[in-house]
């Protein structure tokens, strides 16, 4: 036969895509070498070239036997001599370009040859290298580098899912690194939803860390900046989730009209914004005072006053009288709540119950827990872009807006480790939300995210992404609908892709899958999966840790990848060692002095930081917390 | 000493650069996979021993890895 070292089979079954080739007798399994490399023969997962004229045909290798050990023979196969099952992937052609889906099947005969460097290359090198980035190399062909196609991944979207331990930090670091540098892509614009504060060191100078407890991290980092979202940007009914929970109807109406006009109010302040005051509405993202909607609510619950219900007005409110004397107003900035006569039933000096229709006590009551509860702060009183009790702010909703997209490092990490649980969710399609819709409208502005695209990085996504929560799916499921056509992508990372919503899975372009041993989740990606490799997709449960599949748009091939372990440092997610580590701690160890005093002073704050722990602004902090 | 804790090179298989403040007797340690330490209640001596020793990791292991309250920045 032929001296060719590449030719390892021959065709001798054609079924639809799957194609069963008998290996070559000279190239038994086992080192085949070409032009210096070494390749493995008939190893699942390696690539094939069946030349066809002037096409290329490329397949996979999904199944490998040798038909003695089936009772009967496969069809087309030779007994006695190994064989092996082949998916087709694709076509090449001559000028390097490469299509998939075959035009043409092979025949009987036709001879398989190995996939050496120089075919991979020219796939690769017919589309322009500055596309791609480069996450690791070929599995089986360590000289092989495994590229990926930018624009791809964030206009067709995709998703990294693997289980705890396969390697999705790694990964995700690995490519946001390769896409944040800012020697290959000076303004790339990636933003990572991290809620559990893993990223923050990852990647170093090249991101800013928003955080909410920023003031409490005793990080030496330049780069963490306090997490702001101000109340009043939001849509109307997320605010009225945040602030009051569920609220009937006929109170969110109240609430609605109050917000209303204390937008309106700041518009007729405001002329130079330009707005027509009837175009106002509650969703528009001026400023008013929460605080004040809170003193209003519990007014209208709680106040008594002198003159029957159809006659109150405010200067008919009874207040209390404090042991000096003066009526007790209570005070709106600090969220205490005036003290009014109790309602009498007769007398000469009737005092009224309120004649407010609104019910919505215990909410109120809960906004103001909420306004004094220092976690919410990044939400009811959001640093500069605070409402003062006149409804004005020290900086304005385009501040917010640079923050958040016009940063000057390529990463922004939203850190939300410090949302209380029961509003994260809901913060995260806020969020995601508020970002979205003003990209929308700077569609056609070099700041938009046409011009400038917006990758947007979901951790933990089956965290908010499930099924019975529709508020982040929601927003999240009409990115990936419709994202692309504004610039916004989405990469989506979970280890239960089987609890996101499959609304939101099935609109991914691609996948990166890591090993995943949960059968659930194995069958939901496997049907999820925009190429249908079945056989290759076999080998996911024995992925070793950092080695992934990859599918769908962003790779020419279906291809089996080593991730590179990214340089310097990784995501904060790694599991700690028990025993044997080379840094502090372990248990083959004896234990270090013990201080739970300090755990206490963390938990109370917290914050994941020592009181021990020395700053840069040490100076400063000198003698508040630090013992002598 | 100045407050900012600035940390020096050191030539050692897992430890990459050591710091101290010895105004609240904080030794900073950095290894080489990037991870940084403080550990606290130093006693300055303690620092020039290890700055002193012929293998900075072997001496930290041996007499401050343990023996020392720390926490991982």
């Amino acid at each position: 036969m032929s001296s060719d070292p590449t030719h390892i089979g021959d065709v001798t079954n054609v079924q639809g895509d799957t194609i069963t080739a008998a290996v070559a007798p000279e190239a038994a399994p086992g080192l085949s070498f070409s032009r210096g490399h070494a390749y493995f023969v008939g190893q699942v997962g390696a690539y094939v070239r069946i030349p066809l004229g002037l096409v290329d045909l490329f397949a996979v290798v999904v199944q490998v036997g040798s038909s003695a050990q089936h009772e009967e023979p496969i069809e087309g196969t030779i007994p006695g001599r190994p064989w092996m099952r082949l998916e087709l992937l694709g076509e090449a052609h001559r000028d390097g370009s490469f299509n998939r889906g075959v035009a043409r099947y092979p025949s009987i005969g036709d001879r398989v040859l190995l996939v050496t460097a120089n075919d991979l290359n020219r796939i690769y090198e017919a589309q322009d290298q500055r596309r791609s980035v480069r996450i690791g190399h070929i599995a089986n062909a360590p000289h092989l580098p495994a590229l990926i196609d930018v624009t791809k991944l964030v206009t067709r979207h995709a998703a990294i899912v693997g289980s705890t331990g396969s390697g999705k930090s790694t990964t995700v670091a690995a490519i946001l690194s390769a896409l944040a540098s800012p020697t290959r892509f000076a303004s790339s614009r990636i933003l990572i939803v991290d809620v559990h504060g893993e990223y923050s060191h990852a990647f170093g100078d090249l991101a800013t860390s928003l955080q909410v407890d920023a003031a409490e991290t005793a990080s030496r980092s330049k780069n963490i900046k306090q997490l702001c979202l101000p109340y009043w940007a939001l849509p109307f009914d997320d605010f009225l989730y945040l602030a009051l929970g569920a609220v009937d109807e006929n109170s969110a109406t109240i609430i609605q009209s109050h917000v209303t006009d204390a937008k309106r109010a700041y518009a007729e302040r405001h002329h130079e914004l330009g707005l027509n005051i009837n175009a106002v509405t509650a969703d528009t993202p001026l400023p008013f005072s929460v605080r004040r909607l809170w003193m209003v609510l519990h007014e209208m619950h709680f106040s008594t006053h002198t003159a029957a219900p159809n006659a109150q007005t405010d200067d008919t409110r009874a207040y209390a009288l404090g042991p000096d004397g003066n009526e007790l107003h209570g005070d709106i900035e600090s969220v205490t709540p005036p003290t009014f006569k109790p309602a009498t039933t007769g007398g000469q000096d009737r005092i009224y119950l309120s004649g407010s229709s609104i019910n919505i006590r215990r909410q109120t009551d809960a906004l103001g827990a909420k306004l004094r509860d220092p976690r919410y702060d990044f939400l009811f009183r959001p640093g500069p872009w605070d409402t003062s009790l006149y409804g004005e702010t020290q900086s304005s909703l385009g501040d917010f807006l640079k923050a958040w997209l016009g940063a000057d490092k390529p990463i922004v990490i939203a850190d939300l480790s410090g949302v209380p649980n029961q509003v994260l969710q809901r913060v995260v399609s806020v969020l995601l939300r508020l970002l979205y819709e003003s990209l929308i409208w700077a569609r056609k502005l070099s700041e938009g995210a046409r011009e400038r695209p917006l990758l947007i990085v979901l951790e933990e996504a089956h965290r908010y992404l499930n099924e019975n929560n529709d508020a982040a799916g929601e927003i999240v499921e009409r990115i990936v609908k419709e994202g692309r056509k504004f610039g916004i992508g989405s990469l989506i990372i979970s280890q239960r892709p089987s609890e996101i919503r499959p609304t939101v899975l099935s609109q991914l372009g691609s996948f990166i899958v890591l090993r995943l041993s949960n059968t659930s989740d194995r069958g939901l990606v496997r049907s999820t999966l925009p190429d249908n490799l079945s056989g290759l997709f076999d080998a996911v449960p024995v992925l070793r840790t950092g080695e992934a599949l990859i599918t769908g748009d962003i790779v020419k091939l279906p291809t089996r990848v080593v991730i590179d372990l990214p340089e310097g440092r990784r995501p904060d997610s790694a599991d700690p060692e028990v025993v044997g580590r080379e840094l502090p701690g372990g248990w083959d160890v004896p234990r270090p002095p013990q201080d739970y005093d300090d755990v206490a002073w963390a938990w109370r704050r917290l914050t994941p930081n020592s009181r021990r722990v020395i700053t840069e602004d040490h100076a400063k902090r000198d003698g508040e917390e630090n013992e002598p | 000493m100045e407050k900012k804790m600035n940390r020096d090179p050191v030539q050692s298989s897992n430890i990459s650069s050591v710091g101290y403040d010895d105004v609240s007797q904080t030794l900073e340690v950095e290894f080489n996979n990037g991870g940084i330490y403080q550990y606290f209640d130093v006693p300055v001596a303690e620092y020039t021993e290890l700055m002193r020793s012929e293998s900075v990791g072997t001496y930290f292991s041996a007499n401050i890895r343990t023996s020392y309250r720390y926490a991982r920045l």
